[in-house]
């Protein structure tokens, strides 16, 4: 359809070709499309958008004539090409999202009208809506509702072309703030199903930071220097007291030369519990972060088993499944006096075998000990008051070792991080012939003040030793805590002597910015609990927190379409709300032509006051009198100079009273 | 049967009483084209984000779809509760352009914007009306036939803000109507000559106007510039006009009855009307006899106006 230009001043002409400034919109609302993609796709390829992105400004900026259409043609078959060579397939995730980037770049070298704009700016919101399927943070959220409230205002500027930048920004900004209730009310009430509809591609997920199935002197200390958060837990009632916070992980009972490993034997596993279960003395909710390893973390022991998990024969807790997704469990955790008093003695066995060879000091040295000791509770007791007695240090910068650590750690360098420690004394407790092994898992965890949650990040991994004693079964002994007892209670940054490098995070210059950085945890968390994790058993957690019990999809669907509705009604209220005239004057001359109107004598469009008087006055003669006074005194007030109160009162009563 | 289902669920009804306020029952919203494929990508995002299991993406999508219901209130609001008008339309000949001029008024405080107004057969016409402002739109129609010309109805329309969604109504505000004269033969025939003083019977006590002075009278709307006594306006009087009493001298008689009898009503109508305008351009005086109607010889815009009236309603019965 054509539009014509016409003489009245307020016309606008829309017409289907896009202007220059409805344009630059366009190439702003891409732009900000690709910005949360930045770090998530490979260079190549947002390169390649950029390239494309800045012909067409460039060409924008200089008012010149888009690119020509073999060009445009010949570059879509290279990015199709592209993408064919980089991902070997154009169907799938990646290679789809990168389609979508590349596309959308070309298409925004090709968009002259208004219905180009409207495919482009889709495309723009599906690309941005991309971003999710590779980070969800809280920042990419924030980042992809700018780029939907830019699209949206490319999208004003298309549909009404002579609005300026502001205009087109607040009416957006507006149709986003009264999206936001009718969002809240399909986020918190559409049904969420658990399971995906056909599952996760294969490269939904790659290998992140964490805790591995073996330990080498440092590696744990490597793990150290991280801030990344490992898990977050949330203690229903009371918290324990910080020392005994020990996050099982791992257990490790083989050692190969200076490498300890967990051990095939004790990796089958329950799929109920292998003890009575206890009173629970700690019950918590665990937030996982993904790791891609299938352990969970709890305290010792648990008494319940979260939902698609198992415990391994060395009391790990499992997931049945790799831990690819952040991952919400509540467990209970009690102590089991005598657990693993009748360990099978295969098991026995296997946590006293040292290897054939090496460290011959420390084997020496364990067999003194033991010819002191009559039990294996005194010789615990010697190894330990060893390492406190003797200059051994605590330290994230240990010496490297060389093949006998064992005896270069405890007998040269003596200096370490806790893997030294538990390492040196499982071993020295090998040699001797009690059965031990060591523990992986996290000690400690720092508690938000904000929200009651404990963060345990990588830095708070450690290691610790298990002694089996005949009498009362597997017992926790932890060597870092004798020589370095800080590190137990108060945490790796208080441990450590001064200077040395330690994650950001844990730093304590600040207190202002540890101060900040708790707010900011705190939101992420709750953004994490309650957006990222926002699934059906939240969802059922929290329809019956409100009184909904047994919440289905059809109660779900029910309250959905009900609050929908109310919704829409307040809404049209607001459509329909109109403002009255303010004009006193105009409101009494509207109650006189009222009534006129009712008597076949409405004033028309046209008409002003003074020839309406004068029709009024011809057709209706006992009339003439009343009307001529009323519109003297509309005319004089609302169009003379200065009105003033009386007449008002005057014109109102005569309103009031007046009768045709 | 169509149209009568048209009628109830539009409420169309003609020559309403003016001025027409769109109320709530009468504005109809509809996606768009492009509403429709929104729709689709907001869907096509949802089984993603519930594949997936993505909270953010959740978000994002109802998002995009909060905004689109916002958008129909939006446009919605942009059109409910306009009133509209018609305004007084000039004549135009049969053969021209009508302009159907409409008055919009916006009775709340806030703008719309891009309300586009169209009549059947015609192209549509955009406009904005600030907040508690009118404003004047002009249609364009072309006008075929001599008579009123009454459009159909006046389709009201507008994307704003974001164009996903349609809001339309149809009104049709009394004295919305053109009147237009007929087409003016072409080529142009010489004028009748003209007649002598006192014939053709009763002509004769139209005479009102001559050569000879017989004074001043105050100046009246339709009085040519010759008639002006510009004398007496440079003295600083009021506009007067000079009164001259025909001495029996010709006079122009346009007469239906005396055209060529092969010709058929409109050609006459036709070559009626472009006597007249010939005899009011030339200054003359002249008068106009149709089967019913006779008018007597005068002069001026407003005799000019008057017989071309009833020129272009000539048997059209019911219309004055």
């Amino acid at each position: 359809m054509k539009w014509l230009r016409l003489r009245t001043a307020s016309a606008a002409v829309p017409s289907e070709a896009l202007t220059r400034p409805q344009l630059g919109w366009l190439i702003a609302a891409s732009a900000a499309a690709y910005a949360p993609h930045i770090g998530q796709q490979p260079v190549w390829l947002l390169s390649a958008c950029l390239l494309l992105l800045g012909l067409r400004a460039l060409l924008w900026q200089q008012r010149r004539p888009t690119a020509p259409r073999w060009l445009l043609v010949a570059l879509s078959v290279a990015a199709l090409g592209a993408v064919l060579i980089a991902y070997r397939q154009i169907f799938g995730r990646a290679p789809g999202v990168a389609l979508v980037a590349l596309f959308l770049a070309l298409k925004l070298n090709e968009t002259h009208s208004r219905r180009d704009a409207h495919v482009l700016v889709q495309g723009a919101l599906f690309l941005t809506f991309a971003t999710f399927l590779t980070v969800q943070g809280m920042a990419t959220t924030l980042l992809a509702a700018l780029s939907a409230w830019i699209s949206l205002a490319a999208l004003c500027a298309a549909t009404h072309g002579t609005r300026g930048v502001r205009d087109n920004l607040l009416r957006s900004g507006r149709l986003l703030l009264m999206a936001i209730p009718a969002m809240l009310v399909l986020f918190v009430l559409f049904p969420r199903i658990s399971a995906p509809l056909w599952g996760l591609p294969l490269d939904a997920h790659a290998g992140r930071s964490g805790l591995s199935d073996s330990m080498a002197p440092g590696s744990i200390a490597q793990l150290s220097l991280s801030d990344e958060i490992a898990f977050r837990a949330k203690f229903d009632d009371a918290q324990p007291a910080q020392q005994d916070l020990y996050w099982r992980g791992p257990v490790l009972s083989q050692l190969e030369g200076n490498r300890w490993a967990i051990s095939a034997r004790t990796r089958h596993s329950f799929a109920a519990l292998p003890y009575t279960p206890r009173n629970a003395q700690a019950r918590y909710e665990i937030t996982l972060e993904p790791h891609g390893k299938n352990w969970l973390f709890a305290l010792d022991y648990p008494q319940s088993l979260p939902e698609g998990s198992t415990l391994s024969a060395d009391y790990q807790l499992l997931a049945r499944k790799a831990v690819i997704d952040r991952r919400r469990y509540a467990v209970e955790s009690a102590p089991v006096p005598g657990l693993g008093r009748d360990e099978p003695a295969a098991i026995l066995d296997e946590t006293r075998a040292l290897p054939r060879l090496g460290n011959p000091r420390a084997r020496r040295f364990a067999r003194e000990l033991a010819a002191r000791a009559d039990t294996p509770r005194a010789l615990v007791a010697s190894v330990l008051s060893n390492f406190r007695e003797q200059e051994f240090t605590y330290t994230l910068e240990p010496p490297l070792l060389g093949d006998d650590a064992i005896d270069e750690f405890l007998f040269d360098t003596r200096r370490g991080f806790c893997e030294h420690y538990a390492a040196a004394f499982v071993y020295l407790m090998r040699a001797a012939g009690v059965p031990a092994r060591i523990v992986t898992g996290y000690q400690g965890g720092e508690r938000n003040p904000v929200d009651g949650y404990i963060v345990v990040r990588q830095s708070d991994a450690h290691a610790w030793a298990e002694v089996w004693y005949a009498d009362s079964g597997w017992t926790r002994i932890d060597p870092t805590a004798a020589i370095q007892p800080s590190r137990i209670e108060r945490g790796l940054a208080q441990a450590l002597p001064r200077g040395e490098p330690l994650p950001f995070m844990l730093r304590a210059d600040f207190d202002m910015l540890r101060a900040l950085r708790f707010r900011w945890d705190a939101l992420a968390n709750a953004y994490n609990q309650w957006v990222i994790g926002y699934d059906a058993v939240r969802q059922r957690e929290l329809m019956a927190r409100m009184g909904m019990r047994d919440a289905d999809w059809q109660k779900l669907a029910f309250w959905l379409v009900g609050l929908g509705a109310l919704l829409l009604a307040v809404y049209t209220l607001w459509a329909l709300r109109q403002h009255a005239p303010r004009d006193p004057w105009l409101i009494a001359w509207r109650r006189v032509t009222r009534k006129l109107a009712r008597r076949g004598l409405a004033q028309e469009a046209w008409e002003g006051p003074q020839a309406y008087c004068e029709r009024v006055a011809a057709a209706r003669g006992d009339l003439a009198a009343a009307m001529k006074q009323i519109a003297a005194l509309y005319c004089a007030g609302r169009y003379g100079p200065a009105p003033d109160n009386t007449a008002l009162t005057e014109l109102r009563r005569l309103a009031r009273h007046f009768k045709p | 049967m169509r149209a009568r289902f048209e009628r109830w669920l539009f409420r169309l009804s003609k020559d309403e009483a003016a001025p027409v306020r769109l109320n709530y029952r009468r504005v109809f919203v509809l996606p768009t084209r492009s509403g429709l494929f929104w729709a689709v990508g907001v869907l096509v995002m949802l089984v993603g984000a519930i594949n997936y299991n993505l909270g953010a993406a959740y978000i994002f999508v109802f998002l995009l779809a909060g905004v689109g219901n916002a958008a129909i209130l939006h446009t919605f609001r942009n059109l409910v509760d306009l009133e509209v008008s018609a305004l007084y339309n000039e004549p135009v000949f049969a053969g021209q352009l009508a302009q159907v001029r409409v008055s919009l008024h916006n009775p709340r405080k806030d703008a719309r914007h891009g309300i586009r107004l169209s009549l059947e057969g015609s192209q549509a016409v955009a406009a904005d009306v600030p907040g508690g402002e009118s404003c004047t739109v002009s249609l364009p129609v072309p006008a075929r036939q001599r008579g009123w010309l009454v459009p159909n109805r006046i389709t009201l329309e507008t994307h704003f803000p974001i164009g996903l969604i349609r809001a339309w109504s149809y009104a049709h505000p009394r004295n919305l109507r053109v009147l237009v004269y007929p087409q003016p033969e072409q080529p142009p025939q010489a004028l009748p000559a003209e007649q002598p003083a006192g014939e053709a019977g009763g002509h004769a006590r139209s005479a009102r106007a001559g050569d000879d002075f017989a004074g001043l009278r105050p100046w009246r709307r339709g009085d040519t510039p010759r008639q002006m006594a510009w004398k007496a306006v440079a003295r600083g009087s009021n506009p007067v006009s000079k009164l001259f009493e025909s001495s029996g001298t010709a006079r122009l008689w346009l007469s239906w009855a005396e055209l060529p009898g092969r010709l058929d009503t409109e050609a006459r109508l036709s070559r009626l009307t472009r006597w007249c305008l010939d005899a009011h351009a030339s200054g003359r005086e002249f008068g106009l006899t149709l089967p019913d109607l006779e008018i007597e010889a005068g002069s001026g815009a407003q005799h000019l106006e008057h017989c071309l009236r009833a020129l272009a309603l000539h048997g059209l019965e019911g219309e004055a």
